[in-house]
């Protein structure tokens, strides 16, 4: 049984640090929260279901089209929402409220309140020292941890990496060395949204698609990146982690409720001793 | 004198004939503005859209036939829509709305037990009469003192029949586990099933509530899982929510039958999310609307809904039908819109009318209030991704 | 003329801060610009390299009108700032602050020449380079700041105030940096309240109050007007 909820907790991490890392490229680069994060990741979900359903692609080419969709309309809120208001935290704030609203009721009345479901073709199961797991949640955690080794790749090996971590440290310097900011903007926004897109599409196949979905991943994301350190990737992915196997495994020995409760736990007491979280550092 | 005899006659005829044509006005329709609040955003708004959708194609059909006669007058029904924003904050403004701003004296409406306790304290206050759509039972849905307040059902009167079914049915089940959301609605149904299972010689092993919008079932099923049930009781929900149970106990390898003694709010999405391959040896308080099994009257509804939104009838749209036609039918036993002299005369209908048959009203044993619609219900099973109709089933 | 203001002026919202200046750098030779706190030298660095936009006035560098130009083309053209209070990445290594300073070059061969050079110039950059920049001192953040200026092998480099905090026999060394960049063929506008390092690095300069330039020429002679010695000096 432990060894099930820990994979439980592995899928849900997955999905977590998924969102969390796109939240925090923004929030590093653009020196903004954008609420509006877990809108995109629905519309990730969407897009999977409609060119899974309607245009019968195939699943995996599906995720990197949806991918590619929401990033590219990562690129253009980028620059008519947020660019004007980059560093304007309230400001941002204000206009991502809104872009809730927009976003959450086009999909009401286009595709409906209805949940919607796609099948992955990776329907069967996995049974290893009497645990089971369905070949779609490992999917699941392959991708997600798939992307997060290419995203340290980026940020480690290319220079477009290494000005996203120079511009989270210093932007105006970051100019000064010739980095040209509005792009690398775009690219860490398109980044952001194509991970969430993913996120969105992995979590319409193991459960479904509403345009609800998008509060539950945002307030998750939120948690794990103050849990992780604002800014922080490695954070993210830490915090993911920990989110997710307290989501994984505590109700299994106790109830939901408490697993919620130990999560705001971790969070509290990281605050209290560490308030830049596990890995940040003071972010202006 | 003739002349003036005749002018006469001609003013007395004119004033005849303004009299008449006066009162042949005041006898064409009035309008009666029926307010109806459903989540339609929201975590409970999937599936919960069709309850709105239902009430306004009840309208147009009650229209149709001729609206509300009350005392000679007819009345044609306007229903005002609320989003109750599956929130109690959202549902008291709604109420306040409703009651404050467009002053309606009726309303349809919620489905979903908490939110519905949330407006009750603003209906009540202001003696306007409702009738939820559904409800499970918990004690402080329905109970003494709640004048105003009507429910086209109360699932926890069903219970015992299902079990009934299920025992007969299975009769090797032997452990049992059963779940519902952490509402006052799914609350009131695990404590409901749970006696009831034990009355059927069932062993109850596992019992445990999930939280309200909860995706990922894995944590609780493996739990369950773990005690061996024979059955799976789903309790109250909402499709996505049984789908999701559905699809993640078969993944996790339990092969055994599941059902719930509630109605899906639409059962044709269960084998769409949970998938048609672990859509099997399941049954619900729910029908296949397009069964040539159904009454007439489900398949006038049936073409009043797909003439209206294009769609196919739901358990959902069913629901909202009738919670405008049964407050309709009150109203016209009381020939009254006064709340209060058509609330005493529904607490006493004998007989109602409703998707599935006739109805009675009942309620003073389980809420002490005669204030709940019990009517037949339809039992179907989900075989290899099919719906297949069983039976009505009457408490 | 490498680099030649005419008539800028720079405004935040309705407050004039820049009002006005000429400033013309050769590669030949430093140029300084001396004045007390709020003068608005820092700001004037900033409309140069774009990093704030003029109200008026053009800015001229290699024959070439870049006032509209965004930031990231002006230091293409090759002008590099060092800014004020020094400003390395602080959570990456020196290597990678040094590597940025070189981030449009495309060619790994030339930055690797260029990074050879620094490490030349300033060794103990190499014995630093695994190290955060953060965690260096004043001094070595400096030359820090300096090298990863030099990476993108700049036409002029405009340095903002370098001997704010540091110890005197560190603004020793500094002169001779600054005096053998200068000797490289690479043009030098200093922006200084330290007299006593102007008058040993430049030849050349301008003193500036309340965003206005009030005298210029000769260093020597310009320090020893009544202005500066009030101003300055402390005399």
């Amino acid at each position: 049984m432990i060894t099930q909820s820990i994979l439980n907790g592995l899928v849900l991490g997955g999905i977590y640090i998924l969102v969390a890392l796109g939240l925090t490229l923004i929030l590093s680069i653009m020196g903004i929260v954008q609420l509006a994060h877990g809108e995109v990741y629905m519309l990730g979900a969407y897009a999977m279901y409609y060119l899974c359903v309607h245009a019968g692609l195939n699943f995996l080419l599906a995720i990197l089209i949806s991918a590619f969709l929401v990033g590219g309309l990562g690129v253009l809120l980028e620059k008519y929402f947020f660019r004007p208001f980059r560093g304007k935290m309230e400001r941002a704030l204000i206009i991502s409220i809104g872009l809730i609203l927009l976003l959450q009721n086009a999909v009401l009345v286009i595709a409906g309140g209805t949940p919607r479901a796609f099948a992955s073709p990776f329907s069967g199961m996995i049974s290893v020292l009497g645990v089971t797991l369905s070949l779609e949640r490992l999917i699941v955690i392959s991708v997600a941890f798939g992307l997060v080794l290419v995203l340290f790749f980026l940020i480690k090996m290319t220079k477009v990496g290494q000005a996203m971590v120079a511009i989270s440290q210093d932007r105006e310097v970051a100019a000064l060395q010739g980095i040209n900011i509005d792009r690398i903007s775009s690219i860490a926004m398109f980044l952001g949204c194509a991970f969430a897109a993913v996120s969105g599409a992995l979590v319409g196949a193991l459960f479904s698609v509403s345009p609800f979905m998008g509060g539950f991943a945002l307030m998750k994301g939120i948690a794990v990146i103050i849990l992780g350190g604002m800014g922080s990737i490695l954070g993210a992915v830490l915090g993911g982690l920990l989110l997710g196997l307290i989501d994984g495994v505590v109700p299994v020995y106790s109830t939901t409720h408490m697993a919620g409760l130990i999560g705001f736990g971790f969070i509290i007491l990281i605050l209290l001793f560490k308030p830049q979280g596990m890995l940040g550092r003071e972010f202006e | 004198m003739n002349k003036i005899k005749l002018g006469f006659f001609v003013v007395l005829g004119f004033m005849f004939v303004i009299t008449v044509s006066q009162n042949t006005y005041a006898q064409e329709a009035k309008t009666l503005k029926i307010g109806a609040v459903f989540a339609l955003t929201g975590p409970a708004a999937a599936g919960i859209k069709d309850c709105m959708d239902g009430v306004q194609a009840a309208a147009d059909w009650i229209n149709k036939k001729g609206g509300i006669t009350v005392k000679g007058q007819q009345y044609l029904i306007e229903v005002v829509p609320e989003d109750n924003k599956s929130a109690p904050d959202g549902i008291v403004a709604a109420a306040n709305k409703l009651v404050y701003k467009d002053e309606v004296k009726f309303i349809v409406g919620p489905v979903v037990p908490g939110l519905s306790m949330a407006m009750t304290p603003i209906t009540e206050k202001a003696k306007v009469l409702r009738c939820k759509v559904n409800g499970t039972g918990n004690k402080a849905e329905m109970k003494p003192g709640m004048l105003y307040t009507f429910s086209t059902f109360m699932e926890i009167q069903y219970v015992r029949s299902v079990y009934d079914y299920f025992v007969k049915s299975y009769p090797n089940a032997k452990k049992i586990a059963i779940t519902g959301p952490d509402e006052p609605g799914g609350q009131a149904m695990v404590a409901v099933a749970k006696k009831e299972a034990e009355a059927h010689g069932l062993k109850v092993v596992f019992s445990e509530l999930y939280p309200f919008g909860t995706q990922d079932f894995y944590p609780m099923l493996t739990k369950a899982m773990a005690q061996k049930p024979d059955v799976f009781d789903l309790g109250v929900g909402i499709a996505p929510w049984y789908a999701g149970i559905i699809k993640q106990a078969r993944e996790l390898g339990f092969t055994g039958p599941m059902f719930a003694p509630s109605a899906t709010g639409n059962i044709y999405l269960i084998p769409m999310l949970a998938g048609k391959d672990f859509s099997y040896d399941i049954f619900f308080l729910d029908a296949d609307l397009k069964s040539p099994k159904m009454p007439s009257i489900v398949k006038e509804a049936r073409q009043q809904v797909s003439n209206k939104f294009g769609v196919d009838l739901t358990f959902g749209h069913g629901a909202g039908w009738e919670s405008l036609w049964c407050l309709v039918q009150a109203i016209e036993a009381a020939q009254s819109l006064d709340t209060i002299k058509v609330a005493k005369v529904w607490e006493k209908m004998k007989s109602i009318e409703t998707l599935y048959g006739e109805g009675t009203m009942s309620g003073l044993k389980d809420f002490g209030i005669n204030h709940v619609v019990l009517k037949p219900r339809p039992l179907s099973r989900l075989e290899k991704g099919e719906i297949e109709f069983i039976k009505f089933i009457s408490p | 003329m490498l680099l030649q203001t005419k008539n800028i002026k720079v405004h935040f919202a309705t407050a004039e801060v820049i009002k006005g200046i000429n400033v013309e750098v050769a590669t030949k030779g430093v140029v300084s610009i001396i004045g007390s706190n709020g003068a608005g030298k820092s700001t004037f660095l900033k409309a140069i390299t774009g990093s704030v936009s003029l109200h008026s006035g053009e800015i001229w560098f290699l024959r070439k009108n870049i006032n509209a130009l965004p930031v990231h083309e002006i230091i293409k053209l090759g002008i590099a700032l060092v800014p004020e209070g020094r400003r390395p990445f602080p959570y990456m290594s020196v290597l990678a602050n040094l590597k940025l300073g070189a981030y449009l070059q495309k060619d790994k061969r030339i930055i690797n020449r260029a990074l050879a050079d620094i490490f030349d110039r300033f060794p103990i950059l190499w014995k630093r380079r695994k190290q955060q920049a953060g965690t260096l001192s004043g001094g070595e953040q400096q030359m820090l700041v300096i090298g990863r200026a030099l990476m993108s092998m700049p036409k002029i480099i405009l340095m903002d105030e370098p001997s704010l905090g540091l110890a005197p026999i560190v603004i020793e060394e500094l002169v001779s940096i600054i005096k053998d960049i200068n000797r490289d063929e690479i043009g030098v506008l200093l922006v200084e309240q330290n007299a006593n390092m102007v008058t040993q690095v430049s030849e050349r300069g301008y003193v500036m109050e309340m965003g206005k330039i009030v005298l210029k020429g000769d260093i020597k002679k310009l320090m020893a007007h009544d202005v500066v010695q009030r101003a300055f000096l402390g005399t």
